[in-house]
């Protein structure tokens, strides 16, 4: 990283990453340091990173979901489930809806995010991939085939 | 002060962006502003956008921009000092819905004047009764587009004879 990224479209990535060591400067010199608006903000303790909130996604709800799926008894819930996810096959390659939150019971779950449940044997996943880490969607991938983690997703 | 540490901490970044992107420690910017260095107040140093896409449904996305901090705390600063002239201009038109108000509390600084879109429909209504004809225009990507130097033009344009005096209906 050098001191001009500071001022280009990566700024955020070259400030961060160099404010916490995950990536190194070119040269001998600190790259933030040679720069001293930059290196007042860091002085000051500025970053744009909280990664406390950072966590892996955990879902623990998967068994109750696929009994519920089986069970008779919440002929209600299944045909919502089913529907819900033929009509979101039908129109879009991923859908957003928070009842997932509860259906998945993701206990990490940002409580003003969406859980996105995606069709993973759909080529537009690529798309959504890319955008994982920084959408306004935490993404669950629902598998539904055979298949290959793209980078930046998790797979659960 | 306290509008610049306002829009530097609550509203710098979109809030499309998830909640691990943070700009509240951006506010001690604004408590230390004479001990800045003199480059930060007075850079004439450009920047670029840090580009950020928003999905949406099919292949579309909605294309957002977060500004260098070193030139949106300048911005912000200029628009704490000149605010009262700023607040006069806006406050001229008699159709805007999205003036801006600052808060003093929430996760943004700045919110326009009617927030939530859904309670621009009796507006609409009522406008749309009345008209003979439609102006729809769409200005998501005016942002990138453009920069302050166009929200000083608008605001000096008369003085600087861009645009034209305003014609006179009243005959």
């Amino acid at each position: 990283m050098t001191t001009d990224e500071l001022y280009a479209s990566n700024w955020l990535i070259s400030y961060e990453a160099g404010l916490r060591g995950w990536l190194p400067s070119i040269g001998r010199h600190d790259h933030i340091s040679r720069d001293p608006n930059f290196d007042w903000l860091r002085n000051l303790g500025v970053s744009f990173y909280d990664d406390s909130m950072v966590g892996p996604v955990k879902l623990t709800g998967i068994a109750p979901l696929l009994a519920l799926l089986q069970s008779s008894a919440h002929c209600e819930d299944l045909r919502f489930f089913e529907l819900e996810w033929q009509k979101f096959n039908a129109a879009n390659p991923f859908s957003r809806l928070t009842v997932f939150r509860d259906y998945f019971k993701i206990s990490n779950a940002f409580t003003n995010r969406q859980i996105e449940l995606m069709s993973v044997n759909n080529p537009r996943e690529c798309f959504a991939d890319y955008l994982a880490a920084i959408c306004f969607c935490q993404q669950t991938f629902v598998l539904s085939e055979e298949h290959a983690p793209q980078f930046g997703g998790a797979i659960q | 002060m306290r509008k610049l540490r306002d829009l530097l901490s609550r509203g710098y970044f979109p809030r499309e962006l998830p909640p691990v992107y943070d700009t509240s420690s951006m506010r001690r910017v604004a408590t230390m502003v004479n001990a800045a260095p003199a480059s930060f107040w007075s850079t004439t140093r450009t920047s670029e956008l840090c580009q950020h896409n928003v999905p949406r449904s099919g292949t579309l996305r909605r294309p957002l921009a977060i500004p260098n901090p070193v030139g949106y705390a300048n911005l912000c600063r200029e628009i704490d000092n000149s605010w009262r002239e700023i607040s006069r201009h806006i406050s001229k038109s008699a159709i805007s819905k999205s003036t801006p108000q600052f808060y003093t509390a929430g996760a943004r600084a700045v919110l326009p004047e009617i927030p939530n879109q859904a309670d621009l429909v009796p507006f609409r209504a009522l406008a749309r009764s009345s008209g003979k004809t439609i102006l729809s225009t769409d200005i998501s990507r005016l942002e990138k587009t453009t920069d302050c130097t166009v929200a000083l033009m608008t605001l000096h344009a008369r003085e600087l004879n861009v645009l034209p005096a305003p014609l006179d209906t009243s005959a």
